[in-house]
């Protein structure tokens, strides 16, 4: 009996210890060992949200897929070639879960690369960290990915908060409004829009005109605009995941309200200018960390998409795939160009490693172990004379808090 | 301000009541909620969309024939899907409507893709000014498409034989099929001018918004809510709520929080519900004998 006694005693600390060191150092409880290279084939995943109602974001998916097979096409890197596999998890945050299990345990990929989507890319933050699996450069802004910084996850596409405080800024250090307004969707995504434009306003002794949030789908925006227009700002930022852009410069013009006007770059597209009216275009600046599509070195990304993806169009969505999965590229380049075998963990020194790499797609891109974000700087750019054009060199992008 | 709120709210609700007269006219034949009426929209603004910029066939022409086109579709989805499954119970061709707007949506996505187009605007006109606020060209032709399609059903329905045949399956199925009305025909016309509607209500709104496989989403969500509260079964009743949402939800996004844009509607829904279930007016027009 007391043998027994002892030996279960002995049993339940052990078990106890177990389960201590799994809840104090949870990336080792379930972590696997690198997978998904056999021989010279690598497989790489992502969630893409392929059906759904925000489809349009798949287009970033696909600038990462033809990156991919447009490496394998020119014989890989140092030989190795790459099977992407996107997993459709509709934009839903309820699905991408069971996606991204999917992809670390029956596809058993490599690494995680250009995730979209902000919820999805969230939904699974304790998943991707936990196991320990690569997560490079998701299609997301969300300061949740690097802050804290996680080992195993690196975001090119800047903070947003950071980014929304680069839009604050410019209207008052480069345009000298004296009243900015934001108009935002009402989610996570746009709160956090939000709170960048609010903190860097506040750092120059302002507050918003006015905030107006609006809800994803808002068919009619007058009324919001309206109470824009009755803020008097001279400047508004307009802050969402695909913003209604065109709506909202159209009733813009239809109340008769022509502020400056300052959004993403997703909103540069030509498609989508060519409906905005000529006056509200013209007061409108453009932020961006990507190349145009139309950039001189991105004549391989033009191509790709023409080959690979015919019905998609040439536009910053598809860019921002292309590039995001170009920093996985180029790292993974130098991993092995240290004739490295690949591994998370060769994959993580070569990405920390990374300092001020510029190439066609990235600019200034630094990593380190404790700066996993890894753009400092945007541009701006403006439609002149029916061309987009880049008003300012890179600017470093203001860290708030 | 206020008037400027009205008007937005009048041409959103416009758009709501047309999508919204779709669902009531199939209700009204089939005992059908129809949750695909949003994606049959949608694909069928595509096809005018393929029409108009692919094909180069001028707008007018492109948009009747989009209409003819989805005349025929909505009887072809009514024959094909719908009624095998309808006489069984309308409860599962409601579920049936589930999984045609999902292959719908589907089918617009792989065929057009996700990216944002641009659809053509009917009108470049600049509209009219009144004391400082514009009503553009678009939206005017969007109010005066809703008065066109009242004054067309209220032909159909009170003036014409096809119409009289559709009130009386509407009023009882058994009983009209027994007085020697096809009603398994009407039910394939209710389908084909619901569609007709749909695609007038995604051609004129998408030069507004902008053309995605997804975009009459939250459109179709206030189209239900406006049937809701006009009554399900009451043409007139989906106009009136249509333009009734709008207008609430444009005030509402106007002066109050936006958080409580959806709440205010939601709860017009649901005082509806409780204190009139059968919609605003349902009753009357019974008594008047409209549909």
């Amino acid at each position: 009996m007391q043998y027994r006694n002892r030996s279960f005693r002995t049993g339940l600390a052990v078990l106890a210890a177990a389960v201590g060191l799994a809840w104090a150092f949870p990336a080792w409880s379930f972590a696997a060992t690198t997978q998904g290279v056999a021989g010279k084939n690598v497989s790489l995943g992502a969630w893409a949200p392929e059906s759904g109602p925000t489809t349009v974001l798949f287009a970033t998916s696909e600038g990462a897929a033809a990156y991919f097979k447009w490496v394998n096409a020119h014989g890989g890197i140092h030989g190795y070639h790459f099977n992407f596999t996107m997993v459709n998890d509709q934009y839903n945050p309820a699905l991408t879960p069971a996606a991204a299990r999917r992809l670390v345990t029956v596809d058993k990929v490599f690494a995680i690369v250009a995730g979209t989507g902000t919820p999805s890319s969230v939904a699974v933050l304790s998943y991707i960290t936990g196991v320990g699996i690569p997560s490079i450069a998701p299609a997301s802004g969300d300061p949740s990915l690097t802050q804290p910084v996680r080992k195993n996850i690196y975001t090119v596409v800047p903070s947003y908060v950071n980014e929304s405080a680069f839009q604050a800024q410019y209207a008052v250090t480069h345009l000298h409004s004296k009243s900015v307004a934001i108009i935002y969707q009402n989610d996570d995504i746009g709160k956090t829009g939000l709170a960048g434009v609010t903190k860097m306003l506040a750092l120059h002794g302002m507050k918003p005109a006015t905030a107006v949030p609006f809800e994803p789908g808002t068919l009619a925006f007058i009324p919001y605009v309206a109470r824009l227009k009755a803020s008097g700002a001279q400047t508004v930022i307009i802050w969402g995941s695909i913003p209604p852009f065109v709506p909202i410069l159209k009733a813009a013009e239809s109340i008769g309200y022509r502020p400056t006007w300052i959004t993403y770059a997703f909103d540069a597209d030509p498609s989508v200018v060519s409906q905005v009216p000529p006056a509200q275009l013209a007061n409108t600046y453009f932020d961006s960390w990507m190349p145009l599509p139309d950039d001189q070195g991105m004549a391989d990304y033009r191509q790709a998409i023409k080959q690979y993806y015919p019905q998609a169009k040439i536009g910053l969505l598809s860019v921002q795939g292309w590039c995001l999965a170009s920093v996985f590229g180029s790292a993974f380049a130098d991993m092995v160009a240290r004739r490295a075998t690949p591994s998370w963990s060769g994959l993580e020194h070569a990405l920390n490693g990374m300092k001020h790499f510029s190439n066609a797609y990235v600019h200034d891109l630094t990593f380190s172990p404790t700066n996993h974000q890894g753009l400092p700087a945007e541009f701006v750019m403006k439609y002149e004379h029916g061309a987009i054009k880049k008003v300012t060199p890179y600017l470093p992008l203001p860290v708030v808090h | 301000m206020l008037a400027t709120l009205v008007v937005a709210g009048l041409v959103a609700g416009a758009i709501y009541a047309l999508v919204g007269l779709g669902l009531v006219i199939i209700y009204r034949t089939s005992q059908v909620v129809n949750f695909a009426q949003g994606d049959v929209s949608t694909l069928l603004t595509f096809v005018g969309f393929t029409l108009m910029t692919q094909w180069g066939i001028p707008y007018l022409a492109a948009f009747a024939l989009t209409l003819v086109i989805a005349f025929l579709f909505g009887i072809l989805v009514e024959r094909t899907v719908i009624r095998p499954v309808a006489a069984r119970s309308p409860i599962v061709a409601v579920g049936v409507t589930l999984g045609v707007a999902l292959v719908l949506n589907g089918t617009s996505t792989w065929r057009w893709g996700t990216q944002v187009q641009s659809f053509p605007a009917p009108t470049s006109a600049a509209g009219i000014t009144v004391g400082g606020m514009t009503v553009s060209g678009g939206s005017l032709v969007i109010l005066g498409a809703l008065a066109l399609s009242v004054v067309a059903l209220v032909t159909l329905f009170g003036y014409t034989r096809i119409g009289l045949a559709m009130r009386a399956t509407s009023e009882d199925g058994n009983a009209a099929e027994l007085m020697g009305i096809n009603v398994s025909a009407i039910s394939g016309l209710s389908w084909g001018l619901a569609a007709v509607l749909g695609a007038t209500a995604g051609m004129l709104v998408s030069p507004a918004i902008t053309l995605t496989p997804n975009q009459l989403d939250l459109v179709v969500i206030r189209s239900f809510a406006a049937v809701v509260v006009g009554g399900f079964t009451s043409t007139l009743g989906a106009v009136v709520g249509g333009l009734f949402i709008g207008v609430v939800e444009s005030i509402v996004a106007g002066y109050a929080p936006a958080d409580l844009t959806n709440v205010a509607m939601f709860v017009i829904v649901l005082v509806v519900l409780v204190f009139r279930p059968q919609g605003l007016l349902a009753a009357e027009e019974t008594r008047k004998g409209l549909v």
